[in-house]
Order: C-alpha cells, then sequence, then structure tokens
C-alpha cells in the first residue's frame, strides 16, 4: 500500500472523500509523522548494514538512507564492537581519538546524535564494520506512490488511528475532541500491545539456570526406555 | 461460530442498514480478527523454514530481508541473487518460509520453539549478549544450528549456521495471525467461548466510523475487557498450581 493510498483510505473512513475539510497532503504528513511515531516508541523495525571503515577516519556520520533511530549492536570482523560512554574512554585510554589499529569499541556521544566515532581509528579501508539498529523507517512523505515496505500492512490499520485522531485534533471543520480521544486511545492500546509482547519476549530469553544455556544434544534426545514396574500398565 | 454467524450477529447490533453493507461489516469482523489473534497470540502453528547458507537472521515477517528484503518466494524466484544454487533455489520456493497462501496464516509473529529435523534436537533459546560474551565469533561460525534467538520483533537468529550448500530445514513452532475469513462456513480461529470479542471489535471499528464518540467508547471499553480475558486465557491455559514454578520458566503464566 502506498502513502497517497491510504491517505485516501483515511480520507474515506472520516468521511471526507472529497477532501471537502482534509486535505491529501495534510493526510501525508499525518502518516508520515504516525509511522515515525508507531516505530520509534515500538521499536519494531530491526536492521543491520555495514558502516565501512576508511583508513585514518575516526567518526561516522550515519546515512541518511539507512533511516536510522537507535543503535542495537555493533561488530567489527564478527567480534561484538562494545558500545561505551566517552568518560569510560577518557579514563581509560586518553588518546582513544587518535589511536588506531581495528575498532574494538565505539561512542556515540559529543560528536553529534548520528555520529559513531570508531575506537580504535581504523588504519585501513574496509566493510567489516556492521551495525545492528533500529529503524524510523524511510521518509514515506517524499515518495507518496511507492509502497511502503518496511511496515507490515496490518501495522498501518494502527498507524491510522492516530492520523484519524490527529485530524480530529486539529482546529476548524471537522473537529471533535471526543472523536480524537477515541481513535488515540485506540492507537496508544496498539503501541501497549507491541510493548507487552516485546516485554514477553524478553522475558522468555531467561530460560537456563546455573549454565551457560548449553544442553548437551545427547541428553536432549535421551531415549526414556522402559517405564519402571511401579508405573502399572494402562490396557 | 462460523464466518456468516458473526456477520449476522454483528449486523443485528449495527442495525444500520444506510451506513454499512455486507461486505463494510465483513471487513469490520476481518479487522478486529486480526487485531485480537496479534494482541493474544492465541494462533499457534508450525512452519518448516529452510535454511540459507550463511545466513544467520531470518525475518519472520520478511524472511529473506538479509538476502535483500524480499520475502523469501520472491528472494527464490530472483535470478540476480546469488550465493544459492540452483537446487536449493527450487527447494525454498518449495518449502520456503513464507507467509502466502500455501500456510494457514497471514502473517507470522513470535517464534516459541525451534526444532532443528536433521539433527533431532530443540533449540535452545540463548541472547546475543551471551553470545558475544562465550562465543566471540559467533556470527562466522559454521555448523548445525542449535541455539536461536530473538533480534526485534519479527526477526530471530541462529547460530551457528549452515556456510556450505545444505538441504537442512527447521520447524519453527510460532504465533501467527491466521488467515483471514471468506467464505459463510469459516471459523476464526478463536476459542468459541471468547468469539465475542470479535463482535465488540468490529462494533468499536465501525461506531467509530460513524463518529459516535459514545457508543464507540462503549464498545470500546467492553472490547477491551473481553481481548484481555482471551489474552490471560492464552497465557495461562495450564491451571497455575500444577505448573512447577521452578526458577523463571513460567513467568510469562503468573503474570
Amino acid at each position: 500500500m502506498t502513502p497517497n493510498e491510504l491517505a485516501a483510505l483515511i480520507l474515506g473512513e472520516l468521511g471526507d472523500s472529497d477532501e471537502s475539510i482534509w486535505t491529501t497532503a495534510e493526510m501525508l504528513d499525518l502518516i508520515q509523522e504516525s509511522i515515525y511515531d508507531f516505530k520509534v516508541r515500538t521499536l519494531c523495525d530491526w536492521q543491520r548494514a555495514a558502516l565501512n571503515d576508511v583508513a585514518g577516519q575516526a567518526t561516522y556520520e550515519i546515512p541518511d538512507a539507512l533511516n536510522f533511530h537507535q543503535m542495537d549492536r555493533a561488530e567489527y570482523d564478527s567480534w561484538v564492537v562494545d558500545a561505551r560512554p566517552t568518560r569510560v574512554q577518557m579514563a581509560t585510554n586518553g588518546y582513544f581519538e587518535t589511536s588506531g589499529n581495528r575498532p574494538f569499541s565505539l561512542v556515540m556521544q559529543g560528536d553529534g546524535l548520528r555520529t559513531v566515532r570508531k575506537i580504535g581509528v581504523p588504519v585501513a579501508n574496509s566493510a567489516l564494520f556492521i551495525i545492528e539498529y533500529f529503524s524510523m523507517g524511510a521518509a514515506t512523505s517524499e515518495s507518496p506512490d511507492d509502497d511502503i515496505e518496511d511496515l507490515p500492512l496490518r501495522y498501518l490499520a494502527y498507524v491510522a488511528r492516530r492520523v484519524k485522531s490527529e485530524a480530529y485534533k486539529r482546529d476548524g471543520d471537522g473537529q471533535s475532541l471526543k472523536m480524537a480521544k477515541f481513535w488515540n486511545d485506540w492507537y496508544e492500546d496498539s503501541i501497549l500491545m507491541m510493548e507487552r509482547r516485546r516485554e514477553r519476549m524478553y522475558r522468555r530469553r531467561v530460560s537456563n539456570i546455573g549454565s551457560s544455556g548449553k544442553v548437551p544434544a545427547d541428553l536432549k534426545r535421551r531415549d526414556p526406555g522402559t517405564l519402571p514396574p511401579y508405573f502399572p500398565a494402562i490396557n | 461460530m462460523t464466518f456468516a454467524t458473526l456477520q449476522a450477529a454483528v449486523s443485528r447490533r449495527v442495525n444500520n442498514e444506510r451506513f454499512w453493507d455486507a461486505a463494510d461489516i465483513a471487513r469490520a469482523i476481518n479487522a478486529a480478527y486480526v487485531e485480537v489473534c496479534e494482541y493474544t497470540e492465541c494462533f499457534e502453528t508450525e512452519t518448516t523454514l529452510a535454511l540459507i547458507p550463511g545466513q544467520t537472521y531470518y525475518d519472520l515477517e520478511y524472511p529473506a530481508r538479509e538476502g535483500g528484503g524480499m520475502r523469501i518466494d520472491e528472494f527464490a524466484a530472483d535470478p540476480s541473487v546469488s550465493g544459492i544454487t540452483a537446487l536449493e533455489r527450487m527447494r525454498i520456493a518449495t518449502v520456503g518460509f513464507s507467509p502466502s497462501a500455501e500456510n494457514n496464516y497471514l502473517a507470522a509473529l513470535v517464534p516459541l520453539r525451534v526444532w532443528n529435523n536433521q539433527t533431532k534436537v530443540w533449540l535452545d533459546i540463548t541472547t546475543v549478549s551471551v553470545l558475544d560474551r562465550e562465543r566471540g565469533r559467533w556470527y562466522v561460525t559454521g555448523g548445525a544450528p542449535d541455539r536461536w534467538f530473538h533480534r526485534g520483533f519479527s526477526t530471530f537468529g541462529i547460530y551457528p549456521k549452515p556456510l556450505t550448500s545444505t538441504t537442512d530445514t527447521l520447524l519453527v513452532r510460532h504465533s501467527a495471525v491466521p488467515n483471514l475469513m471468506v467464505e459463510a462456513g469459516d471459523a476464526p480461529e478463536v476459542p468459541r467461548q471468547f468469539t465475542e470479542v470479535l463482535e465488540l471489535g468490529a462494533m468499536t471499528y465501525l461506531k467509530g466510523l460513524e463518529r459516535e464518540p459514545r457508543t464507540a467508547t462503549a464498545y470500546w471499553k467492553e472490547y477491551v475487557d473481553a481481548r484481555e480475558d482471551l489474552f490471560n486465557h492464552v497465557q495461562q491455559r495450564t491451571s497455575r498450581m500444577h505448573i512447577p514454578t521452578y526458577g523463571g520458566a513460567q513467568v510469562g503464566a503468573r503474570r
């Protein structure tokens, strides 16, 4: 579904297909900000991309095209790269901005919101540095005829609730604060759903006690053998 | 309870032929159906996942994202995708992890447990931080998968991963959003003691579109309560007192 198609659908649901109250341009703006809101609050879009090394360059602006929102993890040559606060770097290695070899940690502090400082500074060009991050999604308002591909279709139904809420909230014809509240409550409920699911997923990770989590394969598929005689036979 | 009886029930409640025809009511019921199933994760199913050489991450929404952001059926059909043989391409297209009509669901949600069809073991759930700590270059380690981990919402990873051509598959049991109801005789994948939640959800939607805030809000409250009942049922299918609560294994059921 494209932003234009979604805008037409929402205008229809608002009973304003002829755009006498709200316009398509207004809908496109609201769709854009609602998608950002949904993605940023639910962190539902996890991505992985290369942030290539340039010899002697310490700071790297994350390209706009990645739609970066928040760093999750990074790796260099498949080794994890620790994200650290600047004060730790300053305390442990005063020359962290210039000393180099291969990146083993990174800081995102003091160089701009979307700038990654690699520590140590790469001494050769390479494509071994990978970032894993949560995306805020593509700028849909710039390409309203392209499919919204990075958000499953059913989530657009949730996004549409926020669009309707914002449309009803606006001053002027069509304003209805009660309807705005109704759709906003339903949208917030969708966010809550995603948060609860994420919470359950994180809880499930705590599944092994007293071990590194590895159960030998031969134990998991061991033959239960014959029931001992104190279990009576049931015919 | 079938799609037809649900439509009849909503039609009786909404009682407004001036605004809504049968197609509108069907759409409202299906919209509620998708949301209820997503919220409560009341539908569980399984899918066979064909492993792709060198691929760690699989996306339940877009299974071949790492291979180019395509669904796996598109991925397998795209001749420009390199790194897989013609045989693998055919196998992926046949048994691949594809949210298509071949499966009985519209979208996969969360993996619940994963079975390796070749080594015949359950994969242990783990985390990336544990792997980082214990297995330095786990991302490039080859072998038969014996662990899996969540990444983001619909993405999960496996460790180790097959590095060369393989015919191995994983059986993933997961929650899902079932296919939409289309035929009159279609039955929702919601336990029948809870199907009223679909009526309430459809009514909330239709009254919202009618711009009747008071009625819509009244239905909304009933809908949320009914949906919560179903959610709790899904989380507590086994009576709590019979679940051994050693450690944290049953945290989800005790909420």
